[in-house]
């Protein structure tokens, strides 16, 4: 039974002494934390607060800059929407136009002579009566075309540049028929051919236009 | 330093005003501070747990429900830092063979020291192996069951006995060589 009793005082003075201690801490610091500890303390009850603002502001510059990205492609396809219907409208605004132009062309019969000569598109007018429309007048007696031996030859210096270069290294001597004055020759051919046949059945064309 | 009642204390940290923060630091550091240097080897270990103890009195702040005192509260969370820094070591409640490697701790006369002040006797606790100095504390001064303590530190109730006993009996032999000096 010493023993036990010997035991229990041990843990009574120990019990007795911790919890008897003084309020204030001990002179010597000994049962005193160091200030670090609560420097730990304080920043890992901060950090979750500091570190939620940091997620917010996060947060929000993320959200910001998806609506300014939302807003930039918003506009810019306004912008391509706005633009587009201009250019779509134009042709729209000047397709009516060409009719109105091309109108008494359409239908040359029923309107007077003089209103037709003063249509601009007066070379139009006698293309009416081109060698082609001659040829099917006439059927099979109308020349063919000349062969092409047969027709001036023009070089390209003759011919104007459209770009204004100058030739290429060894194509001077090349030698390009020059078919619109080949058509020409044809056309007058005609002309006098169908000028001495005498055809009642045909409207008698204005000869003096065609020449010229 | 402003002072605060517990209640205050309580709203004010609930609140996340570090006036009270502080204030509740300050008042209950010290005391808290002793109860954790009984379960630690040094003064460096004690602190370390009080970080970690005083960081799960804020964040828990909100379970307190004000029925008993806020310093009772505060200290069963210590307790809890402390016996689960203690777990955190791998063989805690091996037995220590020789008294002489205990008693190898004691270097110089002063170490026994004949005023068995607070400061002697926890020097002496922390000097214990750390299964000893557990039991030691939960059994004798917290007031612990062997069965509470066996549930608390994962061991059976046997080993809790066991340890406590050889702790004593360590205890006594440093005891009575401070007498003898």
């Amino acid at each position: 039974m010493t023993e036990p009793q010997e035991l229990r005082s041990i843990d009574e003075l120990f019990k007795s002494t911790f919890n008897n201690l003084p309020e204030t801490p001990a002179s010597s610091g000994w049962d005193t934390p160091s200030e670090r500890v609560w420097d730990h303390v304080r920043d890992n009850i901060q950090a979750p607060r500091s570190g939620w603002s940091l997620q917010s502001l996060m947060i929000l510059a993320g959200f910001a800059i998806l609506v300014a990205v939302g807003l930039y492609f918003a506009f810019s396809g306004a912008e391509k929407a706005g633009t587009d219907p201009v250019e779509t409208a134009t042709p729209a605004i000047t397709a009516p136009v060409a009719p109105v132009v091309e109108a008494p062309v359409v239908a040359p019969a029923s309107l007077p002579e003089p209103a037709v000569a003063s249509i601009p598109a007066a070379p139009k007018a006698q293309r009416t009566y081109t060698p082609r429309t001659v040829k099917s007048a006439l059927g099979n007696t109308a020349p063919k075309r000349l062969p092409v031996e047969e027709l001036p030859i023009v070089t390209n210096r003759e011919m104007p540049h459209s770009n204004g270069a100058a030739p290429l290294p060894g194509s001077n001597e090349v030698k390009i028929p020059n078919t619109t004055e080949a058509l020409k020759i044809e056309h007058v051919k005609q002309l006098e051919i169908l000028w001495r046949t005498p055809l009642d059945f045909l409207p008698v064309p204005n000869t003096k236009k065609a020449k010229n | 330093m402003q002072q605060f009642n517990d209640q205050e204390l309580v709203i004010g940290v609930l609140k996340g005003s570090s006036a009270h923060q502080t204030a509740l630091y300050r008042q209950y550091s010290v005391p808290m501070f002793r109860v954790l240097l009984r379960f630690s080897r040094d003064k460096s270990e004690a602190e370390d747990m009080m970080q970690d103890g005083f960081v799960r009195v804020f964040r828990d702040m909100g379970q307190f429900r004000g029925d008993g005192a806020l310093g009772g509260w505060i200290r069963r969370i210590m307790v809890n830092t402390a016996l689960s820094h203690l777990r955190k070591q791998k063989d805690f409640v091996k037995d220590v063979p020789d008294f002489s490697v205990f008693e190898a701790k004691f270097h110089t006369e002063e170490d026994f020291a004949s005023n068995l002040d607070a400061q002697t006797l926890m020097g002496y606790l922390q000097r214990l192996p750390p299964g000893y100095r557990a039991v030691f504390n939960l059994y004798a001064i917290e007031g612990f069951s062997h069965e509470e303590i066996a549930e608390q530190l994962g061991i059976t109730i046997g080993t809790s006995k066991s340890q406590l006993f050889k702790a004593r009996e360590y205890l006594k032999k440093i005891l009575d060589k401070s007498f003898i000096s």
